[in-house]
């Protein structure tokens, strides 16, 4: 038996206009912004290049027709001084022990690095090691309980110890954050020691060649380079060699800490024998670069004092090696289509002719892919006043090549925001699914995350792995992140990008216009830490 | 605007700002400009890294509006092989009498001029003056009358008989590029272009030496452009003087000749001059940026709206230390008008009858030639495209009253125009500066010289409007202060407004334009005839 001609013919007609077909006007729309911002004359767009400074242009022009007005004290740009800094010499560090002075060999026993941020920094005094140099109570975790290292130099294990949840072992595992529970206790300086488990991942010999690597902050409005911790700043990496030095003679024995790191039970921890002598020196520039902030003053005579965050960074990631003969890294996915995103959604709230209750920030960041600088500087000098902001919904890198069935919404479990876009999304006919992917601490590595650290609630929208989506987001990850073919021939499913658009603006009224301000789960951990609103 | 001659530079006056609350039309047409007119966008030079961006920028428009790409290959780009050329280095011209070699000045008397399709030119041959070397088939003025060319030089004036009556037609065939494709018509080698009264009373022949090897810019035509005539020197009064002495021919009274509208005396001058002029030549890449409406029922025919894209980049500092050059009103609000005018058809929901194409050409600054470019390789089937109306530098500045529609006395366009501006309250008025050669100083020329009814439209001097553009040409014009801030939001919308009503007429009359009868330009390149 044949098939009916009349049951061909859905085929045919899908088949036949597919080539010729014209995008409706709201994919239209989406798909002009990427194509332009990704397009191989905005070269990359690179925080700190006139590339990324005409990106910023497009974003205000825009965001102006959009019917917003400009966000950052009457303008449309937050200056962001963009700081890069990298050790400017290899340093010279003795170790003292009984009146007799050993000096350290660089390269051998150690390698000096930035912390301080100063461009000289000297500290001397005693060691103390301190395990991991977590505080997690939570976890029934303190490694400085029954330490005294005011006035020392405490000496760290990189990372955490097993068993923490992701998102808190990614928070803990951060030097900088090291540093600043460090400082919080006293200390004046902070090593990190290599150890077993971070050696077989990369060893020290393969650090070194790499000490005086570039890397990126900002500076405030005072123009000093903001450092996380300059009472207590880590200024160095300690190898196998020079661990070995560092430990001689204490009652911490060396084997003792490698199996205890094995087993995952807790280190050993106290002060070791003698005086560190120890120093840094700092080279720093600094680049002019920008945050795009745009206003949507909300009706609400009351309510228009809270603000709505919506963020995308719009910086990627340049000029760079040449694959294919292609030098030019396009960002289409890495996040032009973020901030398309993010224009059209400011677009549907002037198109519904209802403004929202609560005001709306749409910020376009400078700097994530240098260490989500832009909205760490953002979250530290927030356009409106501390505490008006309410909550942050970051859109990066949605992978959209295929039809969405699913999002993934990083850190929603842990605020009021989770309900609200599960709600929204169901009404688009997505899913929310939980994070497939833990062990990529996405949730530090976007920049939602500096709204958490400022207590705000935060997260980052994510499409999922329904349908299409785990082959689909594997292969744009292993064959197109951060490579010249992130561009806008990837096959764009613009359906979903327009779905995945409402969705966000749905997030968006749907925030704006309820009676209550986001808050934290009660008891959640970044929400206790960070003094968050409802956590407590 | 194409700059005509260099103007003196102006101190700025503080530009008035509109403190404007806009509405959201308002706002889409302020944002195109603000974006391509910011400081990062570096002025828009042909040729620069933000000519690019912006050609990017106007694609990604189009997109957003509902257009289809209209460029080559389906794309939204259509290349445009351009070539900047210089004058390398101050090259010679002897004279000689017999045995006698008088070498002329350089800077003094004459400088070299540069040729962009031939890097070396080294002529050796005799001389005739030919008046201002035009013809002119629609009166019958000839300068070569009577004369034999074959194989020579001929000294021309650069400038067009004042008894050619249309100041349009005038600054036509008064230009180098028309007075040595004359020459090669008649079988001329080269051409020595002379200062006469007119330039010299404008752009005296002194004055143009520190410009002397300032790049041009043309496009290729390869190897097609048939026989080349270079003109390789201009000669300033002085240098006329040394070229004509001893011959029968008198420079004052050639001089007299010209200054009184008198036939020029002409004749073979009996000497030889010797000359070379070497050219540094360099390709440039650029593109014109084109996006379709398309059509119904007469949507094989063409209206083209233009506009152009690039400025003229970053350069002297002003007084204030200010050395970009945004280009505002010169051009980023012509195109932002086309962009949104663009939208209104779309937004209307209504299609017109001809289909409609949008290009933001390239170049125009260096001469014109991303429309001259796109008007010899049109990226629809030649013949198709039956108008332009060009969009060039309106002066938004002010409330208008009227138009000026460049163009519009030599084709049924202008009637059209006329009734689609009474329509939106607007009279349409006689060009109040025809000196300026408007005609021959914007895109829609272009269009003219390809057999195609086409006009410029600019705002007119009703009302504040004379004075508003005296001050912006004294101020701002070709100024780093040329700046959004200038732009009146609600002129601006109201020019959209009135562009969309010509576009539609044009796109929605029952027969396509045509010249008018007998007219110089229709004849000359041979458009379609009112009959």
């Amino acid at each position: 038996m044949t098939k009916p001609i009349w049951a061909l013919l859905p085929l045919l007609l899908l088949a036949a206009p597919v080539a010729a077909q014209e995008l409706p006007a709201d994919q239209a729309a989406l798909k002009s912004h990427v194509q332009f911002l990704s397009s191989d004359a905005m070269r990359g767009r690179e925080a700190g290049t006139p590339d990324f400074d005409v990106a910023a242009e497009y974003m205000a022009s825009q965001m102006m027709a959009a019917g917003l007005t400009p966000g950052a004290a009457g303008k449309w740009f937050q200056p962001v001084a963009l700081t890069t800094y990298k050790p400017s010499e290899k340093a010279n560090w003795t170790l003292t022990r009984g009146g007799s002075a050993t000096p350290l060999q660089f390269g051998v026993d150690y390698i000096n690095t930035t912390g301080s941020l100063a461009p000289e920094f000297a500290v001397q005094g005693g060691v103390v090691f301190a395990g991991y140099g977590v505080v997690y109570p939570q976890g029934k975790i303190d490694d400085y309980k029954g330490l005294d290292v005011r006035g020392k130099i405490v000496a760290l294990f990189p990372g955490t110890p097993k068993g923490l949840p992701s998102e808190v072992a990614a928070h803990f595992g951060d030097d900088d954050q090291k540093a600043r529970l460090a400082q919080a206790r006293g200390a004046k300086a902070v090593l990190i020691v290599e150890s077993p488990q971070r050696r077989a991942q990369f060893p020290f010999e393969a650090v070194v060649p790499y000490w005086d690597y570039e890397r990126s902050g900002w500076a405030g409005p005072d123009g000093k380079p903001n450092a996380s911790a300059p009472g207590a700043p880590v200024v160095g990496y300690v190898g196998p060699v020079g661990a070995e030095k560092l430990f001689a003679g204490s009652r911490i024995k060396w084997l003792d800490l490698v199996a205890a790191e094995r087993k995952g039970a807790k280190l050993p921890t106290g002060a070791l024998v003698g005086t560190l002598a120890a120093s840094t020196k700092v080279a720093v520039r600094s680049t002019a670069t920008k945050n795009v902030v745009g206003l949507l003053e909300g009706a609400d005579p009351v309510l228009k004092n809270q603000y709505i965050v919506l963020s995308a960074h719009l910086d990627h990631v340049g000029v760079g090696d040449a694959v294919n003969g292609d030098r030019i890294y396009n960002g289409a996915m890495d996040n032009a289509v973020g901030n398309s995103i993010m224009l059209e959604v400011a677009r549907a709230f002037q198109r519904s002719g209802k403004r929202p209750r609560r005001s709306i920030l749409f910020v376009s960041l400078t700097a994530e892919e240098k260490g989500l600088i832009g909205s760490d500087y953002f979250a530290h000098f927030p356009v409106v006043a501390k505490g008006q902001i309410v909550a942050d919904i970051n859109m990066d890198m949605p992978i959209l090549t295929y039809p969405i069935e699913d999002v993934v919404v990083l850190g929603g479990e842990r605020s009021s925001l989770g309900p609200v876009i599960a709600a929204a999304a169901a009404a688009e006919g997505l899913k929310v699914v939980p994070d497939p992917a833990p062990e990529e601490m996405f949730f530090v590595r976007s920049d939602h995350y500096s709204f958490v650290q400022a207590g705000i609630p935060a997260v980052s929208i994510d499409t999922g792995p329904g349908g299409a989506g785990a082959v689909a987001q594997k292969k744009f990850l292993e064959e197109n992140y951060h490579k010249p073919s992130d561009q806008i021939d990837l096959p764009f499913d613009w359906p979903s990008v327009a779905k995945f658009a409402r969705l966000n603006y749905a997030v968006a009224r749907a925030l704006t216009d309820a009676d209550q301000r986001p808050s934290w789960n009660k008891g959640d951990f970044f929400g206790l830490t960070f003094e968050g609103y409802g956590a407590k | 605007m194409m700059r005509a001659f260099l103007l003196a530079t102006t101190l700025l006056a503080a530009a008035p700002a509109f403190a404007q609350d806009l509405a959201p039309d308002a706002a889409a047409l302020k944002a195109h400009v603000q974006f391509l007119a910011s400081d990062a966008m570096r002025g828009r030079d042909t040729g620069s890294p933000e000519i690019a961006i912006a050609e990017q920028y106007v694609a990604a428009q189009m997109l957003a509006a509902g257009l289809k790409p209209g460029g080559t290959n389906g794309s939204w780009l259509q290349p445009v092989p351009l070539v900047s050329f210089a004058s390398a280095d101050h090259g010679s011209f002897v004279i000689k009498r017999g045995d006698v070699a008088t070498p002329l000045e350089w800077g003094v008397d004459y400088f070299g001029r540069a040729n962009p399709h031939i890097a070396k030119v080294s002529l050796s041959a005799p001389v005739v003056f030919a008046g201002y070397g035009v013809v002119d088939k629609a009166s019958g003025y000839d300068d070569y009358k009577g004369l034999d060319v074959k194989g020579k030089i001929v000294a021309v004036l650069r400038d067009a008989p004042k008894v050619i009556a249309s100041s349009d037609a005038r600054a036509h065939l008064g230009q180098p590029d028309e007075q040595a494709r004359t020459a090669a018509a008649h079988g001329a080698i080269g051409v020595i272009l002379i200062e006469g009264n007119g330039r010299h009373a404008v752009f005296p022949f002194a004055a143009t030496k520190p410009f002397w090897n300032n790049p041009a810019m043309t496009w290729s035509n390869g190897e097609a452009g048939g026989p080349v005539a270079p003109a390789f020197a201009y000669l300033g009064m002085d240098g006329a003087a040394k070229l004509f002495a001893g011959t029968k021919l008198k420079w004052d009274e050639i001089l007299a000749a010209d200054k009184a509208g008198t036939k020029l005396p002409h004749g073979a001058l009996g000497i030889t001059v010797e000359a070379t002029a070497n050219t540094e030549i360099k390709k440039v890449a650029g593109n014109n940026v084109a996006g379709v409406l398309e059509g119904t029922d007469l949507r094989q025919e063409y209206v083209v709206i233009s506009a152009h894209l690039d400025h003229v980049g970053v350069g002297k500092p002003d007084a204030t230390g200010d050395t970009i050059y945004n280009g505002a009103m010169d051009n980023a609000v012509g195109t932002a008008a086309m962009l949104e005018v663009a939208k209104r058809f779309v937004a209307e929901g209504k299609k017109p009858r001809r289909s409609i194409l949008f290009v933001a050409v390239t170049a125009e600054e260096k001469g014109l030639v991303g429309s001259e470019y796109f008007a010899a390789n049109p990226t629809v089937p030649k013949g198709s495209i039956v108008a332009d109306v060009n969009l060039d530098m309106p002066i938004l500045t002010y409330k208008f009253e009227d138009l000026v529609a460049i163009g519009a006395d030599h084709s049924s366009v202008g009637a059209i125009v006329a009734q689609a501006a009474a329509s939106e309250g607007v009279k349409v008025v006689p060009d109040p500066l025809p000196q300026e050669n408007f005609f021959v100083r914007s895109d829609h020329y272009s269009f003219v010289k390809a057999g195609i009814p086409a006009v410029s439209l600019d705002l007119g001097p009703g009302g504040p409007g004379a004075a508003a553009a005296m001050e912006f040409l004294a101020k701002h014009y070709h100024q780093p202060s040329d700046h959004v801030d200038l732009i009146d939001w609600t002129q601006g919308l109201r020019f959209v407004k009135l562009n969309f009503a010509i576009a539609s007429a044009l796109a929605n009359a029952d027969e396509r334009p045509t010249w008018n009868k007998g007219d110089f330009f229709g004849m000359l390149y041979k458009g379609p005839m009112a009959k």
